[in-house]
């Protein structure tokens, strides 16, 4: 019997965001860890957790982060408008079927604007997205 | 006969209950252990706040109005939240999740 696999919900995000017509003008990557360049926006994706809900593992309760940076110069504008478009984004997903996942609820857990002080002076202006996302293959 | 009168204070007199704010502080309790459990996980903390001995990372704070978990060192931030360098270990967020409450973000 063939092992059923959850969903890789970080490479099904990433792949739905880079790819959504209202997010392809920001010219924003979608990444899973933090790029060599950092001169342009990016998101960072990564899955914080993943419960089973069922038995069958078959629907898993995701939360997951979304870290909204802005690029070398865009600032705190550019910062909230990437996240403010990844947000409606997800929203806009609960109930969608896409390339390797059935979405149903989706929940905006929380939305924080916290600068990245690693990036020296100034920091980095980033948004900190905490997504609630339920999925199954 | 007696008539209903709302009393739209109630919620707000119920949070500076301080039988109410034990009762949270209780209710909280096993998010709290399992928060510590992945801090430690992550090897937190990473800057000890000094004169914190060796006392738990995560604690409970109980406010005038409520009950509050929180990292008790300088890296509280990272260990959550993550940065360029590190991972969101988010122990706080898995750690009210295992227990079985809903998580809703408010920060301080």
């Amino acid at each position: 019997m063939p092992l059923r696999l959850t969903v890789d919900i970080e490479k099904v995000l990433s792949d739905f965001l880079r790819t959504h017509p209202d997010l392809t003008g920001l010219q924003t990557r979608f990444v899973g860890k933090t790029p060599d360049s950092t001169g342009t926006s990016w998101v960072r994706v990564t899955r914080i957790d993943g419960n089973q809900t069922d038995p069958a593992d078959h629907l898993t309760s995701f939360l997951v982060q979304l870290d909204c940076y802005a690029g070398k110069t865009g600032g705190q504008p550019e910062a909230n408008t990437v996240a403010r478009h990844v947000r409606a984004a997800i929203v806009a997903l609960a109930g969608s079927a896409l390339d390797g996942a059935v979405i149903g609820a989706t929940r905006i857990v929380g939305d924080l604007r916290a600068p990245d002080n690693e990036f020296g002076t100034p920091p980095r202006d980033r948004v900190i997205l905490t997504v609630e996302i339920w999925a199954h293959a | 006969m007696g008539r209903f009168r709302p009393n739209p204070r109630f919620a707000e007199q119920q949070r500076r209950d301080p039988r109410f704010r034990r009762g949270l502080a209780e209710a909280v309790e096993p998010a709290r252990r399992n928060a510590d459990a992945m801090a430690r996980a992550a090897h937190a903390p990473w800057m000890p706040k000094p004169g914190s001995g060796t006392t738990d990372v995560v604690e409970t704070v109980t406010t005038a109005t409520g009950v509050r978990l929180t990292i008790r060192h300088y890296d509280g931030h990272l260990v959550e939240f993550g940065s360029k360098n590190n991972p969101p270990y988010a122990p706080l967020r898995r750690g009210v999740r295992a227990a079985g409450l809903r998580l809703d973000e408010t920060p301080k």
